[in-house]
This record gives C-alpha cells, sequence and structure tokens, in this order.
C-alpha cells in the first residue's frame, strides 16, 4: 500500500474547475488577438514604396541640380564662343548690313541666341534677326550678367574698337532645366504604380512561405499535439515553431500529468473505499442478530454512496478538465460490453441488456470519456427508470443510445435540460442526474458527437439518449 | 478451488481472502509480485495491478508469454475503459473495479473458473468441435478436418478454454513458441479466417482491439 496519504477529494475537483475556467476566459482574447488589426505584408508595402519613391525623388532633384550647372556651363560658354566669333568677323562683314536677300537665304527659324556687334560707341552695327536694334545691355562689363529678361554675354574686342553682346532669354534657359528635370520625374511617376505592383507581388511570395505552419496548425485536431514541422519554413520563422513547439510539449506534459493525477488519485480513493466496504459487508455476514446487522447494513450504504460520490468526483475531474481528450478509433459494441459489465447485478437480471443492429462501424474519440458517458446514461437509466424498467443499449452504425422504459421524463422537462446545455451553464451548476447529463453533454461536444434526449418515447413514457458520432476517417 | 491472491492493502486482503476461503476456496495470500511470481499450486489467480514492487499487468504478460494459461481475474482501481482493455489484451479473464462486491467477486471466480476447464483431450469442445490435443487431430461433427501446422497451433491454442478472448499477442507468442515465428501479424487473419471456413464463420468470434474467442 502506498504511504501517501489520500487527497482531499474537493480538492483536485476544484483546482481543475479553476483551470476549466481560466481556458475559457482565455479563449475568447485569443480569437481576438488572431483577428489582425493591421497587415505586415499592406504596412510594408507602404513603407517600402514611401522610401523608394523618396530616394528617387531625392536622386532626381540631384541630378537635376547637377545638369543643372552642367548644362550652364556648357550654354555660358557657347555664348562666349559665338562672341568670340563675333568680334573675329572681317571688317567687310560689318560693313554690309543684312540685306533682305541674304536674310531669305536663312528661312524663317526660332532663335534661341541673339547677338549684337557694337562699335566703340555703342552703336549697333551686326544683330541677329531677332535682336533689338538698341544695344542689349549698354555700357555692361565685360562677362556675363542678366539685363531684363536678358542673360548677356559681353566681350570687347583686345584694341576696343567692337563690342560683342551674345544673349540668351532666361525663360529659355529655365526651360531647358524643367525639361530635363520633367524626364526625371516624369519616369518617377509612371514608373512608381509598376513598382509598387512589383513590390507587392514580392512580399506576397514572401509571406506565402510564412503559410504552411500557420496552415498545419489551423487545420490540426484538438488533440494533436506532436510538433511542428518545420520543412520549408524560413531561417526567420524558425525561433517562432521553436516556442510553438515548446508550447506544444508543456500543453502535452500537462496532459500527460492530468492522467497521471486522475489515475492516482482513483486508485488513492478506491483502494480504502474497497477494503472498508469489503469489511463491512464480512461483517453484515457475520452479524447474527439485527442489533448488529442494521448499522453494518447503514455502513454498507454510506459506503456506497461515498463510493457513488468519489466515483463522480472523478469523472468530473477527467470530464470538465478536458485535457485527457484524445481522437482514436474506438469500436462503439466493444465500449458498450466494457462498460456493461461494471453493471453485472443489472445484467444477470435481464434489467440492462445490448442490442447491436446492422454493421457497426469505428468512430473517433476518447475511449475512457466516452465510457464514462455511457456508464452515467446507463446509472440514470437504471435509476429514474425504476426497478421494472428494461434498459437498452443499443448500437446501430455511428449511433450510441440508451432507453429505458420507465415513466420517462415530461417533454418541456427534457427541452429544460437541452436548453440548460445550450447555455453551457449546466456544467457545474446541476445537481444530481442532471450533473450526470451535463457530462454525456460535455464529452458529446468534445468527441464532435450529437445528443439526442427524447421522453416519451412512445405510449407517454421511456426515456431515451443517443449519441450521434462522425465516422473515423482514419479507419478504412 | 485453489485461488492465488496478489493483494497489497491488508484490510482489503484479509476480507476477500476470508470472504473467499468461507465459500470453500483455499487462498494463497501475496501481498508482492515477487512472492506472486513464484507461488505454485493454484488454479485461478486474483491479480492487483498497483503494487509496491511493481505492476500487476507485467506479471500477468509474463506468464501468458511463458505459455501459463491459468485463468486470471484482475482487481483493481483504475476504472476506465481504456484500463479494462489493457488488462484484457494482456491476457485477463476478467476485470473487476473496486470497491467490488465479494460475492460478485465470488460469482466471477465461479464463471471464469467454469469456462476455465480445458476440454479432456478427445473430448468435445463444443456442440460439434472435439479435438484431440496429443493427436494434433480435430473433428467437426465426427468428420475429421485437415488442419495445417499453423492452423493447429492457433486453434489449440484458442481451444484451451472456448469462451476466453486470446489477445494477437497471446496467440503470436503461442505461434513463436512453437517455432512458427513466420506468422506475420497479418497472417493470424488469415489462419482465423482459413479455420472459419473449416469451422464455420461463427466459431471463432472477433473482438476488435481485444483478440479472438473460439464459441462454446
Amino acid at each position: 500500500m502506498s504511504t501517501e496519504p489520500p487527497p482531499a477529494p474537493a480538492a483536485p475537483a476544484r483546482e481543475l474547475g479553476h483551470r476549466l475556467h481560466r481556458g475559457r476566459r482565455a479563449n475568447p482574447g485569443a480569437l481576438a488577438a488572431t483577428a489582425p488589426g493591421w497587415r505586415l505584408q499592406t504596412q510594408l508595402r507602404r513603407q517600402l514604396l514611401l522610401l523608394m519613391a523618396g530616394v528617387w525623388l531625392v536622386a532626381a532633384v540631384g541630378a537635376g541640380l547637377g545638369v543643372w550647372a552642367r548644362t550652364d556651363e556648357v550654354l555660358d560658354s557657347a555664348l562666349k564662343e559665338t562672341a568670340e566669333r563675333l568680334l573675329m568677323l572681317p571688317e567687310a562683314a560689318l560693313a554690309e548690313p543684312d540685306t533682305a536677300e541674304r536674310l531669305a537665304m536663312l528661312g524663317a527659324h526660332d532663335e534661341f541666341v541673339v547677338y549684337q556687334v557694337q562699335d566703340a560707341a555703342g552703336g549697333v552695327q551686326l544683330k541677329s534677326h531677332r535682336a533689338p536694334t538698341q544695344p542689349l545691355d549698354p555700357g555692361a562689363p565685360d562677362g556675363l550678367r542678366q539685363a531684363g529678361s536678358w542673360l548677356v554675354l559681353s566681350l570687347t574686342a583686345p584694341d576696343g574698337r567692337r563690342r560683342a553682346q551674345v544673349a540668351e532669354t532666361g525663360a529659355h534657359r529655365r526651360l531647358v532645366m524643367w525639361d530635363s528635370m520633367g524626364w526625371l520625374l516624369g519616369m518617377l511617376a509612371a514608373l512608381l504604380p509598376a513598382a509598387g505592383l512589383g513590390l507587392g507581388w514580392l512580399l506576397r511570395r514572401a509571406f506565402a512561405t510564412l503559410e504552411p505552419p500557420r496552415h498545419e496548425l489551423e487545420n490540426r485536431s484538438l488533440h494533436d499535439l506532436r510538433p511542428l514541422t518545420a520543412r520549408h519554413a524560413p531561417a526567420e520563422l524558425q525561433p517562432w515553431l521553436t516556442t510553438v513547439n515548446a508550447l506544444l510539449a508543456r500543453v502535452g506534459d500537462l496532459v500527460d500529468s492530468e492522467r497521471a493525477f486522475a489515475a492516482n488519485t482513483a486508485h488513492e480513493l478506491r483502494t480504502p473505499l474497497a477494503a472498508a466496504t469489503a469489511q463491512a459487508q464480512r461483517l453484515v455476514q457475520a452479524s447474527t442478530d439485527a442489533a448488529t446487522r442494521e448499522p453494518a447494513q447503514a455502513l454498507l450504504r454510506q459506503l456506497d454512496r461515498l463510493t457513488r460520490l468519489a466515483t463522480r468526483l472523478l469523472q468530473l475531474a477527467r470530464i470538465e478538465s478536458g485535457v485527457a481528450i484524445q481522437r482514436e478509433p474506438v469500436d462503439l459494441v466493444q465500449l458498450a460490453v466494457l462498460v456493461i459489465d461494471d453493471f453485472a447485478e443489472a445484467q444477470r437480471s435481464g434489467q440492462l441488456r445490448l442490442q447491436v443492429q446492422g454493421q457497426p462501424m469505428s468512430i473517433s474519440g476518447d475511449v475512457d470519456a466516452l465510457g464514462i458517458a455511457l456508464r452515467n446514461l446507463i446509472d440514470n437509466a437504471l435509476k429514474h427508470g425504476g426497478d421494472a424498467a428494461t434498459v437498452t443499449v443499443r448500437v446501430e452504425g455511428q449511433r450510441l443510445s440508451v432507453h429505458d422504459d420507465g415513466p420517462g421524463v415530461a417533454p418541456d422537462l427534457v427541452a429544460g435540460l437541452v436548453r440548460k446545455f445550450d447555455r453551457g451553464a449546466a456544467g457545474t451548476a446541476t445537481a444530481g442526474s442532471g450533473l450526470g447529463l451535463a457530462m454525456v453533454h460535455t464529452v458529446a461536444m468534445q468527441s464532435g458527437a450529437r445528443l439526442t434526449l427524447r421522453s416519451p418515447v412512445a405510449d407517454g413514457h421511456g426515456f431515451s439518449a443517443s449519441l450521434d458520432f462522425d465516422p473515423d476517417a482514419s479507419a478504412a | 478451488m485453489d485461488l492465488l491472491l496478489l493483494e497489497d492493502d491488508a484490510d482489503l486482503g484479509l476480507a476477500v481472502r476470508d470472504h473467499l476461503a468461507a465459500a470453500g476456496h483455499r487462498v494463497q495470500w501475496c501481498a508482492r509480485v515477487a512472492e506472486a511470481d513464484v507461488a505454485t499450486g493454484w488454479a485461478l489467480a486474483l491479480l492487483d495491478l498497483h503494487l509496491p514492487d511493481g505492476d500487476g499487468l507485467g506479471l500477468l504478460r509474463r506468464w501468458r508469454a511463458a505459455g501459463r494459461a491459468e485463468p486470471v481475474i484482475v482487481l483493481t482501481a483504475r476504472d476506465q475503459v481504456s484500463d479494462r482493455i489493457r488488462g484484457l489484451q494482456a491476457g485477463a479473464d476478467d476485470y473487476l473495479v473496486k470497491p467490488f462486491d465479494l460475492d460478485e467477486l465470488l460469482a466471477r471466480v465461479a464463471a471464469v473458473a467454469r469456462r476455465g476447464v480445458a476440454p479432456p483431450t478427445g473430448g468435445p469442445v463444443n456442440g460439434r468441435l472435439r479435438i484431440d490435443a496429443n493427436a494434433h487431430q480435430a473433428w467437426l461433427g465426427g468428420e475429421a478436418i485437415d488442419l495445417t501446422q499453423m492452423e493447429w497451433a492457433v486453434l489449440a491454442c484458442l481451444a484451451q478454454r472456448p469462451g476466453r478472448i486470446y489477445s494477437r499477442g497471446e496467440i503470436e507468442g503461442r505461434l513463436y513458441g512453437l517455432g512458427l515465428a513466420e506468422a506475420a501479424s497479418n497472417s493470424l487473419e488469415v489462419i482465423i479466417s482459413r479455420l472459419r471456413k473449416k469451422l464455420g464463420t461463427p466459431a471463432i468470434s472477433t473482438h476488435r482491439g481485444l483478440g479472438y474467442r473460439l464459441e462454446h
């Protein structure tokens, strides 16, 4: 015999109850956390696009300024070149003013650059056809300066007899600059949507690699605590997967210790009860007179009550915690045979019998939880059906049902029970037989089965409870 | 009847022993697995599972693996269906959950002992089937059946105690013990189905997850 004192019976159940409530509260929160308030992918795309546009813009402005400076240099040197060329013209070219014929040779054309050749007094000797007749910038020193809308380059010949002024409108030069800037910015504006689309596609592809582990976790049954496979997952996801797997392992350990706890508690409680019951039975049989027999029988009755209470507490701890629930193939006929075996007396008296109809199918569930559910249904039927009632456990394909032909329950009471289960309020509030049915209901929910209660069944009496299961997918 | 009781709780053991003795059984009571393992001269064992020096189920498995076929009733505080399945798969003939009724225990002992009687050599196993263990011969309704060595071994195993479920492991262990080691796990199903053809389908029933049983 183990030397450990048996634990107080109420403590484990209460503890498990607390754990359960924590679990229930945690669930809606967990669901809310999974609903995304913002998408990393969208945010990343927006930020990357903004960054790209910003960098592009800075680059364009920088390039524009560079081009501006170089273009200024080139255009200035062109003006200077023109002025030098004009100063080198022979006198004869200046003596003959441009005739209409000579001008006609050039044809109509636009002029970006105008020039004048002036004599020492400032009189205009020669000018391009768009140049004004008055000096462009009278008295200007040699060099480049702004005069009105003109940018004028003045150059005096070394002998001082001639002066050339070559000018360009400031507007034209700005136009050239803006034109080149316009090209740069236009390209940016045109390509930005394309860049956005490309970025979106790349990000979608990158984020798709995060999907397989999530999918795996999502499509998993509640009872599958195997670690997630890290195949095809990027290295960035590995720490996350490791954490999830560690969590799964911890949950698995909890499940195991919960099971061990249930088994140990059962042993610790049942062993002394068995000894006391056996001794009390010996006492009843050994007593020869009513004075000793009656107290011994009372003792036995109380021990029976205590046993039922302990059994119920252990069942509650197991069912309500829900952590021990597994999904494995369960043979309903085998389950029924093994559970009915516990009701030896009712079976021998013919009060309890098993019917198998059709080809029984394997279903998916936890054999122990289903055993507790069936035991409770049989208990209820035997208790409420009365001594004269016959209780039938029936297996039909994927349906497990318990009928009795006792007085049954008022239909509105059945409806009330079902409503209570629907509200989820039946868990701990109900006492007596309601608790048994509440446990059956919990097991049904955990196993994905539908619990149907009917009363009266026929001729105004009888009660039936049936569990409809989905076929076990793993069994061929 | 000579009974072996393995129970470490003194009060329970005492009550069980006294009750069985009062019903005319002779009881050897051990409180340790090691004691029970060396006990002799018993015809039916009552085993507790949770013992200070080991697991009663392990002892039962060892016995069955060694070919000991005496009937065994498991007395345990483990009340789950899966525990019961494990017990029966280990080769238990019956399973009683603590606390139990002492008269119920007596009834189960009687029931298991009754079906535990091996058919006398050459005697009838059930209504129509008769086997001679020494001659390795079986008759169905007076007519000799032609059996292969493997089929004979399986039938002889099941016929030790008609009505008891023999787990796959027990039967395969028997085949292994006879040197018929090539009995791969799915070939047992083939042998059973051939036996059913020769003996009639209802003769052997399958108990999914538990094993096979020769019907009375």
